[in-house]
């Protein structure tokens, strides 16, 4: 009975690992809302017979990739956002495999 | 006679890490930036120091790293890197929740700063200088103060909560805690006092209680605990 309960309180402890996962998945969640989306590129535009290269945002909405041409200064002023992003995203990645691990080994229900 | 490893608990002695990589790496870089002068690794690391040095049945430790650092407006400044310009350099990214709580998140890693709270309700988060660190300010934090713990490992040191301390503040706040996982931590509390009560010092055990000014209800929590354990404090009565 007494090894019994140590067993489920193994499982219990990795349950409130699993949560407290979900909660930092949640804060990621939050923060990511609040940055940019996409990535930086250039862009070429022929016109007059030129070819002009401009910095532009790469960004998804739905299935559609869209461009947004933005000035050199606001290329660079959303750089460290970006990059921002990427490392949470990465972060969130990485807690959303440890749940998948912990709910693999609780039991179910 | 031989002494006992418990005998000589002054510093703890470890060839080889006992914590994951990335925490080693972390530990290292908090010590070089001068930390644990006026910090303490808590949570549920320290026990998996415990568990390694007295053999005691736990090992299991979550991938939230928190520390405890002492409110004090005095520690002299080191003139190198703010704590967080460390956990940056280390790849820490730091979010903010809605109350201006600050943790620093690596992968599944994630790090808090905790500070004692003195009184009832305060600010939400409190700036500790010179380490520009955000910390939560919770109450009974400066009970794990009392003679911590010299780990040394590999080429660096830290300090955590002897094991009294540890055991204490964990009897006391199982039964305060609060939050829609409140069950779940308590549980984990007790579990970590059952296991602690096989290495504690009785003396020490009483000489934290004389020092520490505990309020009725602190005394009540704490007897609550050791009933759900089954845990006889010494002397309680007395004290």
């Amino acid at each position: 009975m007494r090894e019994k309960e140590k067993d489920e309180s193994v499982f219990r402890m990795l349950q409130a690992e699993r949560d407290r996962c979900a909660l930092v998945m949640e804060k990621i969640s939050n923060e990511l809302d609040k940055l940019p989306k996409g990535s930086l590129g250039q862009r070429k535009v022929k016109s007059h017979g030129k070819e002009y290269i401009y910095p532009c945002l790469r960004y998804r909405v739905g299935l559609e990739v869209k461009f947004m041409h933005l000035a050199p200064e606001k290329a660079e002023e959303l750089k460290p956002a970006l990059e921002r992003r990427k490392k949470l995203q990465a972060d969130l990645k990485a807690n959303k495999k440890r749940v998948v691990t912990l709910n693999a080994i609780l039991p179910k229900g | 006679m031989p002494s006992s490893p418990r005998d000589n608990l002054v510093n703890i002695k470890f060839e080889k890490s006992p914590f994951l990589q990335p925490v080693t790496d972390l530990l290292r870089e908090m010590d070089k930036a001068g930390f644990f002068s006026h910090g303490l690794l808590i949570g549920s690391w320290p026990m998996l120091v415990y568990s390694e040095y007295f053999t005691l049945p736990y090992g299991l430790a979550t991938n939230d790293i928190d520390f405890a650092v002492d409110n004090a407006v005095k520690v002299p400044a080191t003139g190198g890197e703010t704590i967080p310009q460390v956990l940056e350099r280390l790849g820490y990214t730091a979010i903010h929740d809605y109350l201006g709580i600050e943790t620093f998140l690596q992968g599944t890693f994630e790090v808090e700063f905790i500070t004692h709270r003195r009184g009832g309700a305060g600010p939400p988060a409190v700036v500790i200088p010179p380490w520009k660190v955000s910390a939560q300010p919770l109450p009974f934090i400066d009970l794990l103060f009392l003679r911590p713990i010299i780990v040394l490992v590999e080429d660096f040191s830290i300090r955590i909560p002897s094991p009294e301390a540890l055991m204490l503040h964990k009897l006391i706040i199982a039964q305060r805690r609060t939050g829609r996982d409140k069950d779940l931590k308590k549980e984990k509390d007790l579990q970590q006092c059952s296991v602690l009560a096989e290495a504690v010092r009785t003396e020490e055990i009483l000489q934290i209680i004389k020092e520490y000014r505990l309020s009725k209800d602190s005394r009540k929590s704490m007897l609550e605990s050791c009933e759900a354990i089954g845990y006889t404090l010494p002397q309680m009565a007395r004290v």
